[in-house]
């Protein structure tokens, strides 16, 4: 039997997206109903190993890739709380350089650093973002900062949404300690506390559309009427409902453009005790080469996350894990210029990326320049993500150099799906407008990543609840929330002026 | 075996003995028989989409074969440390960049596997039990939800 609600918005996803949007909504005076696939997770679900925590919190235990001219694993969250459940809670603004180019190229004028400081300030102050000490920061950021201070290169502690954190070392597979704030722990329990109404374990299955206007939500075994619906199922999932509906069609863009921060990561054995499990694993970066769309940041985790991104088979790849707690890992992450697609094939997603030369030259300095910190550090191996280049010695960087190197050849993740809905004034060039609204469409709200139309260069969880809280601001018929003086400003980049 | 629920005997057996090959750990790991890596490679193959586990477990097989399709005389199962040892590096190395990628994954899952079974996790250096009492005690003394 169907149950049938009525509400002024249903919001679909939990995520940074969704959750946001929903909670301003509710504590505005609007009933919510907010619809989630996943499960909700309490922190005792999770058990601090992070194989078993892919397996049962990552969407398809994990599995989600892309396919193209080099695999690229891509993990999301599902549940309660999105991707921010499994992220590693860096918070950076939106750089004014990108915002201007929106303004630019796609006629985003109104989503200027003006506009959005209060938003930005507001969020937050919601998930408690504050800057990692170096206490915290633990020794796989102390050699890489030792490192960069020896180059001169410019770095620092990454600002993060976590409060009382202990360093568990385990943010990506589920914080241990409810220090990460993430949407399941902030945003979502406070929309509920407002009077919304959130079903877990529910699909959204179809919007009610009559007149040209969104009049519900059909899902599984409930039906919501209301007049306001919130697509945030995510950058490859919403443009695959919003096609399903038939939705969104109009600029041809839906379900492409999709930017995905493609990252790798570069270790190094040391003399030194490391121990990458202790400490925030996402706790310093390095923004020298952000103007070159490289940027460097944390990536460490447990044995078994470690063992499946060490190189080797066999014997040399049980000797380097016998060496576990002498390791170090940096990541890589490139603001890509390549652009993929999603789409539907025999109702699964299908993420098409093919990582570009340009991309592919980034990766290859970038790993160069790992390289270089890691010897200036001390090192006394680096293991390389390249294929044929797996082991530098002696302060080696010619086999490097010297490599011509292929997509394929890099062993690669990425973090940050954005731009399958992309945002553009202009109605015949993007699927919504600066305000979130799908465009040729009244009443149909898209709120996440897809709608980010290029690549960030930084993580994107802050621009997206920034963008989801002005949205919900927005509906209400609220001023800008100006009260929300800025009190920080994570994200000011080095070389990108 | 009796508590699989998406692979065969057969393939919990293929993929402990690819494991074996992969993560080399004796003598000084465990072997793999006496951590729970299979259980958790059937567990991992349960939550996944079905054309992935329909697949990795074709491609079990395919590696329990490869020894034959290279020119040895015998199935994967049937070689001894040093064959397998061989037969390891032979797919590493392959020519064809797509067989390689494919070697990759199946990598990557037999060493997530193997290392992430509480005892392995020990002989690392890393007490999941300790780091999550840690937290459960925090949550308790300063009322964390």
């Amino acid at each position: 039997m169907t149950e049938r609600l009525r509400a002024d918005a249903c919001v679909i996803g939990t995520g940074a997206g969704g959750a946001p949007v929903a909670k301003e909504l509710a504590e505005g005076g609007m009933s919510v109903v907010m619809l989630e696939e996943g499960p909700g997770f309490t922190t005792d679900d999770f058990d601090a190993r992070p194989r078993n925590m892919i397996s049962r919190i990552y969407r398809d235990a994990g599995q989600v890739t892309t396919v193209g001219n080099v695999p690229i694993v891509l993990p999301l969250g599902r549940g309660v709380g999105g991707t921010t459940m499994i992220n590693s809670g860096t918070c950076f603004r939106t750089p004014a350089r990108v915002l201007e180019m929106w303004s630019e190229r796609f006629g985003l004028d109104e989503l200027n650093p003006g506009e959005l400081d209060p938003y930005y300030s507001r969020v937050e102050r919601e998930i408690g973002v504050s800057q990692v000490t170096p206490e915290l920061a633990g020794n796989n950021a102390a050699v890489v900062k030792r490192g960069a201070d020896a180059l001169g290169w410019h770095g620092d502690y990454l600002f993060r949404n976590a409060r009382g954190c202990v360093g568990s070392g385990v943010c990506a597979f589920g914080c241990p300690t409810s220090a990460k704030q993430h949407m399941g722990l902030t945003y979502v329990p406070r929309a509920v506390a407002a009077g919304a109404t959130l079903r877990t374990d529910t699909k959204a299955r179809r919007i009610v559309m009559r007149g040209g206007r969104a009049r519900g939500v059909e899902a599984d075994g409930l039906s919501v009427d209301c007049d306001h619906v919130v697509v945030a199922c995510g950058s490859i999932y919403t443009p695959l409902f919003l096609r399903r509906q038939g939705l969104g069609l109009d600029s041809g863009e839906l379900g492409r453009n999709l930017a995905i921060h493609p990252a790798t990561g570069v270790r190094a054995l040391f003399a030194e005790e490391i121990d990458m499990a202790r400490g925030v694993p996402q706790s310093y970066y390095i923004d020298e080469f952000a103007g070159e769309g490289i940027m460097f940041e944390g990536a460490a985790g447990p044995p078994d996350y470690a063992a499946m991104s060490f190189p080797f088979a066999g014997e040399r790849h049980r000797e380097l894990m016998l060496r576990y707690k002498n390791i170090a890992q940096f990541g890589l992450m490139v603001s890509d210029s390549s652009r993929g697609f999603v789409r539907e094939r025999f109702g699964h997603a299908e993420i098409r990326y093919d990582l570009n030369a340009e991309d592919t030259a980034r990766f290859k300095r970038g790993v160069e320049l790992l390289a270089e910190l890691y010897w200036a550090a001390g090192a006394e191996v680096v293991y390389t993500p390249v294929e044929g280049v797996d082991e530098l010695r002696d302060g080696e960087l010619e086999p490097l150099r010297r490599r011509r190197v292929r997509p394929r050849d890099f062993t690669l993740m990425a973090f940050h799906p954005l731009g399958t809905a992309r945002a553009d004034a202009r109605p015949d060039r993007g699927v919504v407008d600066a305000g979130l609204r799908l465009h040729g469409c009244q009443g149909v709200y898209v709120a996440d990543g897809s709608v980010v139309p290029s690549s960030l260069g930084v993580n994107p969880q802050l621009t997206i609840m920034a963008l989801s809280t002005r949205l919900g601001y927005s509906l209400l018929g609220k001023d800008v929330p100006l009260e929300e003086a800025s009190r920080l400003r994570p994200g000011g980049l080095a070389g990108t002026a | 075996m009796s508590a699989l629920r998406a692979i065969t005997p057969r393939e919990a057996s293929i993929f402990a003995c690819v494991t074996d090959a992969l993560v080399a750990p004796e003598p000084v790991l465990p072997p793999v028989r006496e951590t729970d890596a299979v259980l958790f490679f059937d567990d991992w193959l349960a939550r996944s989409p079905v054309p992935n586990r329909i697949g990795l477990r074709a491609l079990l097989y395919a590696f329990e074969l490869s020894p034959l399709l290279t020119g040895g005389r015998t199935r994967l199962r049937r070689l001894d440390a040093a064959g397998r040892a061989r037969w390891l590096h032979a797919i590493e190395h392959v020519r064809q960049p797509q067989v390689r990628l494919v070697c990759k994954l199946v990598k990557g899952a037999a060493q997530l596997a193997y290392y992430g079974d509480d005892g392995v996790l020990a002989r690392c250096g890393y007490d999941a039990d300790a780091n999550l009492r840690r937290g459960r005690e925090l949550r308790r003394a300063e009322g964390r939800p």
